[in-house]
């Protein structure tokens, strides 16, 4: 780090009307060095980083005793100044990568639009360059005429970074580059991005994330509230954290905590003895732990592609969970876990194989016949707010799971409060719209959902990936909770290792519409037999520190 | 940031926070309200002036609209003939306002049976298989080539004229336009998490389909039809016009342009003043259809 910081920035604020996001934030960043801002959703890391654009938007007021970018004041620059900064001087890269690139335009295009505005190159020189820098990001020349939906979530977001760093920005600032990516494009991603600051760029890296940006951050600033709360050199922050925030993010964090241990600081749920009351009328009587509850054999599910070619989603899938423990399904995206889910929730026939549930048949039988003991298996998806009706309110929603259990007896608000509550949530949200909820709270709602009908087996499918990492933790807890006092059993399928390596009792790996590798978690992990498992392994994100 | 992510569904709660504030500020918003309220505002009070007409004819204009008076023919507009009379010497004002009845009730009756139709035939094609939604699909297709008006033509030319008729014909060519609109969303529906999510608590397929699937498949269909209830006017209107709807005397705006048009030259107001009854309702539906559709996506 030299002398003169690239990006030096005192006393910051930025509002929007009335309110103020932003107060008095002070950055420094110096050449070659990767500053990390890590936050939850709404702390004001991406507004700042915004700022650091001059893009926080119409109706901003943006004020700071200093903004000095490499020895230039940017306090008072107008709009042609910055233009004449972004793309060139100081780049962006976005978390969503479909979203930010235009789909009707190829990856090529959207990399050249830098080039042809900022230089004045002709197109032959601006092609190689073009290309060249898609190889320098992992990605293939003829990627260049692609469309961002014909490339993967990894290929997409490396392709964002090409175009950011077409121009060899001095300071790259990456929001949020990897939260929708799996585990091993996130570490590609991250490779490149270490690559790019080894290579001289400074970074300003965004995300909610303690663990992803560990690896990469020489300095962490951890932010709340529109304030910075501690700043220091990443070892620093993650091993002897000054503020309590702070050590209840690392808390928060699933990497390396075993099974069984909280994570969060919140009580989860409120136990109520009236709810465990009123989840004992059940058709279905508890099995004894470790029985099998769900159990799947030889599933196979193939799609015929456009091209004409066979996929093979389900490849000769069984596993089985067992009641009251929890199997965890790992895999990357288009690894088969969601065909799998969906056969086992009786949403798809599989070609053959079967499911049992509680020892009945399941999986094939006529819908008909299913129905009646639906009731016994819930799940609960990624993104909740798009399972529920959306011209519903909260209560109305849980009474309306309520009235598809067997038993028939009249259910009312006081059985939505009491589910509520089971799911640490206050009564009063009954009458709220789920778009009005957090992330958090939405999740919650639909667990309750889920569990209305009082099943004794629940599949969550990628549960808490679209969570903030503190957010998560706090349901990763009420899961725990619930299954101790209602004897759940779950399949917790997710693409996160650590998240899953938290919950599991036991693990499977899929890899290609197959189970490369199953066995009791801690087993897997400290013994990985399948290749796939090691490099799913080794992809994983841990804290620095540890 | 998570926000974009957050925010889909159609409802959006109140926000607080920067992007919100961000969009407009609070007063240049509330000039833009204003400007944009006109509008509506106006295309109700003519709403509601059309329903009374409908509703209670005789309190806005107490004139018989049948009443002959052969020394008060062609009469331009006065004080005792607001809108003039006609060749007949009966009062325009009060047969527009008495027209307005039959006018309202065929557009409405046409725009209900068209819905109704459409209903079935979205339904099956949403939620049939393949085979079922390729058939009503090419079906509806062929229905949409030829012009809504010539459909309803061919459907009065094989069944009489009338307004039983006139309803079922323009019923009938409003139907394929709805049918796709509904077929789109059972479809889009039909796979959406929030249905798979009622199948797996174990609902009924009658309960989903009444319950979750129609209501949130009807929604945007009903404010079209709003937008579509002007429109039939216009077809109702335009039938009678032909001499194929409501018969001559009888009050009623297309037999009335009809009637006027071979006076034009010398009684511009037997003409002009039912026409602009025919504009007024069909832009007054179409603002108010409008306003609710934008409701309804801000929402």
């Amino acid at each position: 780090m030299s002398a003169a910081p690239l990006l030096r920035v005192d006393g910051l604020d930025v509002g929007f009307g009335s309110t103020a996001v932003v107060h008095d934030v002070s950055l420094r960043i110096g050449r070659g060095e990767c500053l990390a801002l890590v936050g939850e959703s709404g702390s004001g890391k991406s507004v700042t980083a915004r700022a650091l654009l001059g893009l926080a938007g119409r109706g901003a007021r943006v004020t700071a005793r200093t903004l000095d970018f490499d020895g230039t004041d940017l306090s008072t620059a107008g709009q042609r100044a910055w233009r004449r900064l972004r793309g060139s001087r100081i780049g962006l890269v976005l978390q969503d990568a479909l979203v930010s690139l235009d789909p009707l335009r190829t990856v090529g295009r959207e990399i050249d639009d830098a080039l042809r505005l900022h230089t004045g190159l002709p197109a032959a020189a601006r092609a190689a360059k073009t290309t060249g820098l898609l190889e320098a990001m992992g990605l293939a020349a003829g990627d260049a005429g692609r469309r961002a939906g014909e490339l993967s979530g990894g290929m997409r977001q490396r392709a964002l970074i090409a175009a950011a760093m077409a121009l060899d920005p001095d300071l790259l600032i990456a929001d949020e580059p990897t939260t929708a990516l799996d585990a091993e494009a996130q570490a590609q991603v991250l490779d490149l991005l270490a690559g790019l600051r080894a290579g001289g760029s400074s970074l300003l890296l965004i995300s909610h994330d303690l663990a992803v940006v560990s690896s990469v951050a020489d300095r962490v600033a951890i932010m709340r509230g529109g304030r910075i709360l501690e700043q220091g050199p990443t070892e620093q922050v993650l091993t002897a954290p000054e503020h309590g925030y702070t050590r209840m993010l690392l808390r928060a964090v699933p990497a390396g905590r075993p099974r069984g241990t909280r994570l969060s600081t919140v009580h989860a749920g409120a136990p109520d003895p009236r709810s465990g009351a009123s989840h004992d009328q059940q058709p279905c009587p508890a099995p004894a732990p470790g029985a099998p509850a769900l159990e799947a054999r030889n599933l196979v599910r193939t799609f015929s592609t456009p091209g004409g070619g066979i996929l093979h989603a389900a490849d000769n899938v069984s596993l089985r969970v067992e009641a009251g423990r929890t199997l965890g399904l790992v895999g990357a995206s288009g690894s088969g876990k969601s065909t799998t889910a969906r056969i086992l929730l009786g949403l798809e026939s599989p070609d053959s194989g079967s499911v049992e549930l509680f020892g009945q048949p399941w999986v094939p039988l006529p819908e008909a016949a299913r129905r009646p003991r639906r009731t016994q298996l819930g799940a609960i998806y990624q993104d909740p707010l798009s399972s529920f009706d959306p011209r519903r309110r909260v209560g109305a929603i849980l009474a309306d799971a309520l009235s598809s259990a067997a038993v028939g007896q009249a259910r009312g608000a006081d059985d939505v409060a009491t589910l509520l509550e089971l799911v640490g949530l206050d009564p009063d949200l009954a009458g709220r719209h789920p778009a009005t909820l957090s992330g958090g709270q939405r999740q919650r709602v639909a667990i309750a959902r889920a569990l209305a009908p009082g099943p004794r087996m629940i599949i969550c499918d990628e549960p808490v990936s679209a969570l903030d990492v503190s957010v998560q933790a706090q349901i990763l807890d009420l899961l725990d909770d619930l299954q101790a006092r209602l004897g759940l059993g779950y399949l917790f399928i997710s693409h996160d290792l650590a998240v899953v390596r938290h919950v599991s009792d036991r693990l499977a790996v899929m890899h290609g519409g197959r189970i490369v590798e199953s066995g009791p978690t801690e087993e897997v992990f400290a013994d990985p037999r399948h290749d796939y498992t090691r490099a799913l392994l080794a992809a994983s994100p841990t804290l620095a520190s540890g | 940031m998570d926000d974009t992510r957050l925010q889909r569904g159609p409802r959006r709660g109140p926000r607080t926070g920067p992007h919100r504030s961000r969009l407009r500020e609070p007063r240049r918003r509330a000039g833009l309200l204003r400007a944009r309220a006109a509008g509506p505002v106006l295309a109700a009070l003519a709403s509601l002036f059309l329903l009374l007409a409908a509703v209670a004819p005789g309190w806005l204009a107490p004139t018989d609209p049948l009443a002959i008076d052969p020394a008060a023919a062609f009469q331009a507009p006065s004080a005792a003939h607001w809108l003039g009379t006609d060749e007949s010497g009966r009062d325009i004002y009060a047969r527009i306002v008495h027209g307005a009845r039959p006018s309202l009730l065929i557009g409405a009756a046409a725009t209900g049976l068209g819905l109704g139709l459409a209903l079935v035939l979205g339904l099956v094609a949403g939620l049939g298989g393949r085979l079922l939604d390729a058939g009503v699909g090419r079906i509806v297709e062929v229905l949409l080539a030829l012009p809504g008006l010539l459909l309803a033509l061919v459907f009065i030319a094989l069944a009489g004229p009338g307004v039983a008729t006139t309803i079922v014909a323009v019923g009938l060519s409003t139907a394929p336009g709805y049918a796709r609109i509904i077929r789109s969303q059972v479809r889009s529906l039909r796979g959406s998490p929030m249905i798979e999510a009622a199948r797996v608590l174990g609902h009924s397929p009658a309960r989903i389909l009444a319950r979750h699937l129609l209501p949130n498949a009807l929604g945007p269909v009903m404010v079209l039809a709003t937008l579509g209830i002007g429109q039939a006017v216009v077809w109702a209107s335009a039938l009678s016009f032909l001499g194929l709807g409501e018969a001559p005397p009888a009050p009623e705006w297309g037999a009335m342009l009809a009637a006027g048009r071979t006076y034009l030259g010398f009684a511009w107001w037997m003409t002009f003043f039912p026409g602009l009854a025919i504009v007024a309702t069909a832009a007054s539906s179409t603002v108010l259809g409008r306003a609710l559709q934008r409701r309804a996506v801000a929402a």
